[in-house]
């Protein structure tokens, strides 16, 4: 489970490089997800337009990210690919999450 | 008469391999290039990779728990107006041996209390039209069937 991380405008950026988060790697990107968020912004995005598939353990794994993060400081998504998007959509995490179209349209919106 | 399309994968295709997490995936991977080859259009792939997807899962997790992991072997049949696919495993039975019902975790609350899981037989159920499930000689059956 590779994922990267870069600083813009104070927001944490971590983009995953694998194209899916399933339930062979949801441990190690929740591992990883912990290791990037434990410092730096409280502002934290995550970029999945990489990622063609998320099935419910790769979902617990970014819920768990969030959780972990504590209370004060956010989880953003952005770029959810269709059938991410449609996983979302029927657990209703969808309204849990903020969630950009890309992170063009993230970065525009916590600097607007 | 004319011949079928020589490009057009088999109508009905088995695989089988041991459930652990990694064969999981890539038997989803087969199946998903399967549905592709045999031009079933984006969503329906997606959805149908989805739901065996956990179903799948669950075999990993619940029906091989605390044993060695077993064989698992995975149908798919093609048919005009649906795609069926069926599972077969030698793994424990399911609680009660029958189907758990389509629940979906409760996301109200405080992001502390939010649920990690217990998404997988909501998706499922959410995902096909028809489930059925039957324990016989030792074997678990579940069939997903997809309306195209």
């Amino acid at each position: 489970m590779q994922l990267t991380c870069a600083t813009h405008n104070n927001i944490n950026v971590i983009t995953v490089e694998d194209n899916r988060i399933d339930a062979a790697s949801a441990i190690r990107f929740k591992d990883e997800m912990r290791r990037l968020t434990e410092d730096g912004p409280a502002h934290v995005v995550l970029d999945l337009s990489g990622v063609a598939f998320v099935d419910s353990s790769g979902l617990g794994a970014i819920v768990a990210s969030m959780k972990q993060m504590g209370d004060g400081r956010r989880l953003d998504l952005a770029g959810l690919t269709p059938d991410v998007a449609k996983v979302f959509r029927l657990t209703r995490m969808d309204s849990i999450f903020v969630i950009h179209p890309d992170m063009a349209a993230a970065l525009q919106r916590a600097a607007g | 008469m004319a011949a079928t399309a020589p490009s057009l994968p088999d109508p009905l295709i088995s695989w089988c391999t041991t459930a652990t997490n990694l064969h999981v995936r890539d038997l989803v991977e087969s199946l998903a290039s399967h549905l592709d080859e045999a031009g079933i259009d984006r969503d329906l792939r997606g959805s149908i990779a989805l739901a065996v997807s956990e179903a799948l899962n669950n075999i990993t997790e619940h029906a091989y728990a605390d044993r060695a992991p077993g064989p698992v072997t995975m149908t798919v049949d093609l048919l005009p107006d649906r795609v069926d696919v069926t599972l077969i495993d030698s793994g424990r039975a399911i609680p009660g041996q029958d189907l758990p019902p389509a629940h979906l975790p409760d996301s109200a609350g405080p992001r502390s209390n939010l649920p990690e899981g217990g998404f997988g037989w909501f998706l499922i159920h959410s995902l096909c039209r028809d489930l059925t499930y039957t324990r016989t000689s030792g074997q678990n059956t579940l069939s997903l069937r997809f309306p195209r």
